[in-house]
């Protein structure tokens, strides 16, 4: 390893490392961190007791407890409230060092890319949803558009059984419409004509060979 | 058409990751009633090419052009109303990514291209396999099968897709497409029987006049 390894390594972690980085004090306030601990945390941390920056941190026995032998060389997933308010998970490693304390906290890149695969399968998933509920709501509409109703009260002649046109004057011959034309105005149904048996015999009582 | 300017507007706000900003010039486009294969051909299909351009150049991430294809895929939701208001013509067809193939941006193009010429189209998205395509031909009883292919690396996928479909259905035309077959010789569908290469939207068309659909013209 060359001599200036460490000074490399420690321009790398204060500026262009993408974890967080802590150094505290043997009382756990933090005296230094890196660029991308500033980023996220988004506020001057310096001084502050480390256990402050994390939602779920007092409930976990404090800071000391992460420092102990038994803890020595674990990931522990600690989540840090962020400057856009958004509580962000890290996997945190603590080392003792004497006179000073550090800890490294990063991101589980295994968990992000599962999460980014989820996300983007769910997106494509929901695409095709949202396509097919389109496509049939564009089906619903042109059918609502095919089918056209009645309703409401229709004023029928008692007599000859036409119908009159809704707001015109009875007193108007004009006003009413054999029955077949008014619906065949009002609906896309049509009529052909045939004679019932019943009026069959009416209109023509003779004698008809049996079938 | 698209202006240069609006398209590198657009393509910086889809590298950014601003949905909203590429979502209001798809809009604008919209409401200045642009046809639906210009907005997929000069925007979408140019920016993800750019970008996947871009990745392979190691000038953006892997992550960064995930998030462009989401961005993209939901933008395409916005044109469903121009597409799905076409009368069908009662020809029908089935659309699917085949087996490992993730990429389906391409293949639902193609979809949405056909509804436009008023074909009734099922799109079955990516990675399908092969069982669940062949049960959906026998369902719907199409007159064509389109399958996607941008990885040429999932080539075995296609060649055992078509060979199972075969099996049932000698003579359905299948049209293939995808931007694995820009690195593939032009022979390479040769061996297969009523198969096509679509290389292109227009392409499309011009194939699709082969069923008489006179709309593509």
């Amino acid at each position: 390893m060359p001599d200036n390894i460490d000074a490399a390594l420690m321009e790398y972690l204060r500026l262009h490392a993408s974890f967080l980085y802590f150094m505290l004090d043997k009382d756990s306030k933090i005296i230094g961190t890196n660029q991308f601990t500033a980023k996220i945390i988004g506020r001057d941390i310096v001084g502050v007791p480390f256990q402050d920056l994390f939602v779920d941190f007092c409930d976990m026995g404090g800071p000391s407890a992460y420092f102990s032998e038994d803890k020595k060389g674990g990931f522990f997933p600690l989540s840090v409230n962020t400057s856009d308010g958004l509580p962000r998970t890290f996997y945190f490693m603590f080392f003792d060092l004497g006179d000073v304390r550090v800890a490294f906290g990063d991101q589980n890149h295994e968990e992000v890319d599962n999460l980014q695969r989820q996300f983007l399968t769910l997106n494509s998933e929901l695409g095709n949803i949202t396509r097919e509920l389109q496509k049939k709501n564009m089906e619903l509409e042109n059918a609502i558009r095919k089918v056209r109703t009645l309703e409401g009260i229709l004023p029928l002649c008692a007599s000859c059984k036409k119908i009159r046109i809704e707001g015109s004057d009875p007193r108007d011959q004009k006003s009413w419409l054999r029955m077949e034309n008014y619906i065949e105005g009002k609906t896309d149904a049509q009529f052909s004509h045939g004679v019932c048996p019943e009026c069959l015999e009416k209109l023509y009582p003779m004698p008809r060979p049996q079938h | 058409m698209i202006s240069e300017s609006l398209y590198q507007e657009y393509l910086s706000f889809l590298l950014k990751g601003n949905k909203s900003g590429c979502a209001r010039i798809v809009d604008g486009l919209i409401a200045d009633n642009i046809d639906l294969e210009t907005l997929y051909l000069s925007l979408f299909k140019r920016s993800l090419y750019e970008i996947g351009d871009l990745w392979v150049a190691n000038k953006v991430s892997v992550a960064t052009e995930h998030l462009c294809t989401a961005i993209t895929e939901a933008l395409m939701t916005q044109a469903y109303p121009l597409i799905f208001r076409q009368v069908h013509t009662g020809k029908k067809a089935v659309v699917a990514c085949v087996a490992n193939e993730y990429h389906q941006i391409g293949g639902k193009m193609v979809a949405d291209v056909l509804e436009l010429y008023g074909w009734d189209t099922y799109f079955l998205g990516s990675n399908v396999p092969v069982e669940g395509l062949i049960a959906t031909i026998q369902e719907r009883h199409p007159q064509l099968l389109c399958l996607s292919l941008s990885i040429s690396s999932n080539f075995n996928s296609l060649d055992k897709t078509i060979k199972l479909v075969r099996i049932k259905w000698a003579e359905l035309p299948i049209f293939v497409g995808g931007k694995a077959f820009e690195f593939m010789p032009p022979t390479v569908l040769d061996a297969y029987s009523h198969v096509k290469l679509v290389n292109s939207l227009p392409d499309l068309k011009f194939q699709l006049l082969t069923f008489g659909d006179d709309r593509a013209r």
